[in-house]
């Protein structure tokens, strides 16, 4: 609904439901630990891929970032960032069913990207 | 609902059934992001495609393995789409294409592009000499 009559302002997670979200990505063995990259002083980033979870997570996140902090031999988890939009690609880009999919929704919904945030 | 919407509709649900069986390869989608024409008797040592989400987030990953005159054909056609000499010296969004890459592998060309609302998106097609693969990876978030 957000992207449908939102202005583009950016969503900001509550502590909540940055928990539930990042819960549901560790019990779906969502992260991609081999995207982990390293932004200094044991900050990382790391890909969540919501390909295999939930069809509202799958839908509502797609791929997404995560920001943790490494500390005392395990990583927590400090941040969350996705950018939801419906852009269209070149044609061979993505599978031609994915790609019908993205422009329909843009045509249909024709809203405004949004960032979605933690914290 | 108008007219119009209802023919646009009508439209892509055609569109989607009639992409349900379509082909996707190695090749098609190296030539798609790039436009490098691959041979198909090029190996594929590493083939991943997901993708499914509305918003059209997902990535393709591929390996290819060449021969040394498959190396040398391929070097060229890079070199005619003016791919960078390596080491690659753009910051990368993630560190995925790194565990594919060998310390020898510092000798090559590359092709970058990322996105500039987004740039955890990106595309990087690499031609190693060393170890002579081509490596494309595309990710969109």
């Amino acid at each position: 609904m957000h992207y449908i009559f939102g202005d583009g302002s950016p969503i900001h997670l509550s502590k909540k439901g940055f928990n539930n979200i990042y819960n549901t990505a560790i019990k779906n063995s969502a992260l991609e630990w081999n995207t982990l990259t390293s932004l200094g002083n044991n900050r990382y980033s790391v890909t969540a891929n919501f390909y295999n979870t939930t069809f509202d997570l799958k839908n509502a996140f797609g791929r997404a970032t995560f920001y943790l902090q490494y500390n005392k031999g395990q990583f927590i988890p400090t941040g969350f960032y996705d950018y939801w939009d419906l852009d269209s690609k070149a044609s061979g880009i993505r599978p031609g069913s994915a790609e019908s999919t993205t422009r329909f929704f843009n045509f249909i919904l024709n809203g405004t990207p949004f960032k979605i945030t933690y914290p | 609902m108008n007219n119009h919407k209802i023919c646009a509709i009508l439209f892509v649900l055609t569109f989607l059934f009639s992409c349900s069986n379509e082909e996707r390869t190695p090749q098609s989608i190296t030539k798609a992001l790039i436009g490098l024409e691959i041979k198909k008797d090029l190996s594929v040592i590493e083939f991943k495609d997901q993708w499914g989400s509305m918003t059209g987030d997902g990535m393709s990953f591929i390996v290819f393995k060449l021969d040394p005159n498959q190396y040398q054909d391929l070097k060229d056609s890079c070199k005619a789409k003016e791919f960078k000499v390596m080491p690659i010296r753009e910051s990368l969004p993630d560190s995925y294409i790194n565990h594919y890459l060998n310390p020898s592998d510092s000798i090559g060309y590359y092709w970058i592009d990322i996105d500039k609302k987004d740039d955890r998106n990106y595309c990087i097609v690499i031609l190693t000499e060393a170890s002579k693969r081509l490596i494309v990876y595309n990710v969109i978030h």
